[in-house]
């Protein structure tokens, strides 16, 4: 009998109720778009953070005459392979002469370039190596 | 103050009323609760959101963190790689040590340990410090160095510090050389302190350079 009570659940009180809700819904909703966005753009980070660290100790164990270390802007078309998103890897090497202040030596400045949408992200490292 | 007021009131015309003498009866009385209960689900879900927005952006803090350290990483390597190529081009066994003595003196960034050693300064670890026994990398006091970064000074002159490159001014380095005489062969010994503050991060690099 008591289950059959409908005391307090008015229909004014359900439709407002239902309105509130769904606001806090949608909201939530939104959020978690913007969670997922925030979660992506670390990921995205990290890696191109990695991928020019690992570039650097690449060309901290070459010699000097390697093609790598050349005096010139170093680019891939193609993107590196491994990961979810196009991440473009190039380097620039410029040969610094000894002057009163700098020993000789290289020069080089890293980028990593990757797109999210109609976004461009870039991540620049420079570095420089003795000869 | 008010609101407290009026609720007294009210509770009081309710017990001077007669429908509602019984505190009991009016507990039962269940108009709202669906909108009370609504509104402590949408509460919920409201910190359920805050606490989301917290760790995604704590997240991205640790993210932007990771970066500025590997940037500063770099940075300071290459400091001690340019350190490393000016004491590998200039400290000689072919030039005599007083003249090498003054080369480093003349340059900034670069200091004669001996100096330092002289001074007696907090730099330094010991005061009976054997050249021939000991090595230079295993007496500067790293962490005096970097506390006193800004204010580096050895018998009350400032120390200068060097930089690769004036397009990375937070970027710098201090290289504390030790060069000596034996019966055969001119020794040198330094010590690159390297560090980097860019965009707030704060990375330390101590390197030992040897060359005889």
């Amino acid at each position: 009998m008591a289950l059959k009570s409908e005391a307090g659940l008015t229909l004014i009180e359900v439709v407002l109720a239902m309105a509130i809700l769904s606001i806090g819904v949608l909201a939530l909703g939104m959020m978690q778009v913007h969670f997922a966005e925030g979660t992506a753009r670390s990921r995205q980070l990290v890696h191109a953070t990695d991928i020019a660290v690992n570039k650097i100790e690449e060309l901290a164990n070459l010699d000097e005459g390697h093609d790598d270390l050349q005096a010139k802007t170093h680019e891939s078309d193609s993107p590196l392979e491994g990961y979810a998103l196009d991440y473009f890897l190039s380097w620039e090497v410029e040969d610094v002469a000894a002057d009163s202040d700098h020993p000789a030596h290289k020069a080089i400045d890293i980028a990593v370039k990757w797109r999210t949408g109609s976004q461009d992200h870039e991540v620049n490292f420079h570095w420089r190596k003795g000869l | 103050m008010v609101f407290i007021t009026q609720i007294t009131w009210g509770f009081s015309m309710r017990k001077n009323n007669p429908k509602h003498t019984n505190v009991a009866a009016s507990l039962q009385n269940e108009n709202g609760s669906t909108l009370l209960v609504t509104l402590i689900v949408l509460i919920l879900i409201t910190f359920m959101g805050i606490a989301g927005v917290n760790t995604a952006v704590t997240d991205l803090r640790i993210t932007r963190n990771y970066l500025i350290h590997k940037e500063n990483l770099a940075l300071a390597d290459a400091a001690v790689n340019h350190a490393a190529v000016w004491a590998d081009d200039n400290i000689r066994s072919d030039v005599l040590s007083s003249v090498m003595a003054d080369l480093i003196e003349n340059k900034d960034g670069f200091y004669d340990v001996v100096a330092l050693w002289d001074a007696d300064s907090d730099y330094f670890k010991e005061s009976d410090w054997n050249r021939n026994l000991s090595p230079i990398w295993n007496q500067i006091d790293v962490d005096a160095v970097v506390a006193d970064w800004d204010t580096l000074e050895i018998n009350g002159e400032t120390i200068t510090h060097a930089s690769f490159s004036s397009d990375e001014p937070d970027t710098e380095y201090v290289v504390f050389v030790c060069i000596y005489s034996t019966d055969e062969d001119i020794i040198g010994e330094a010590v690159v302190i390297a560090r980097s503050r860019k965009n707030g991060g704060n990375v330390i690099i101590e390197a030992g350079l040897g060359n005889r």
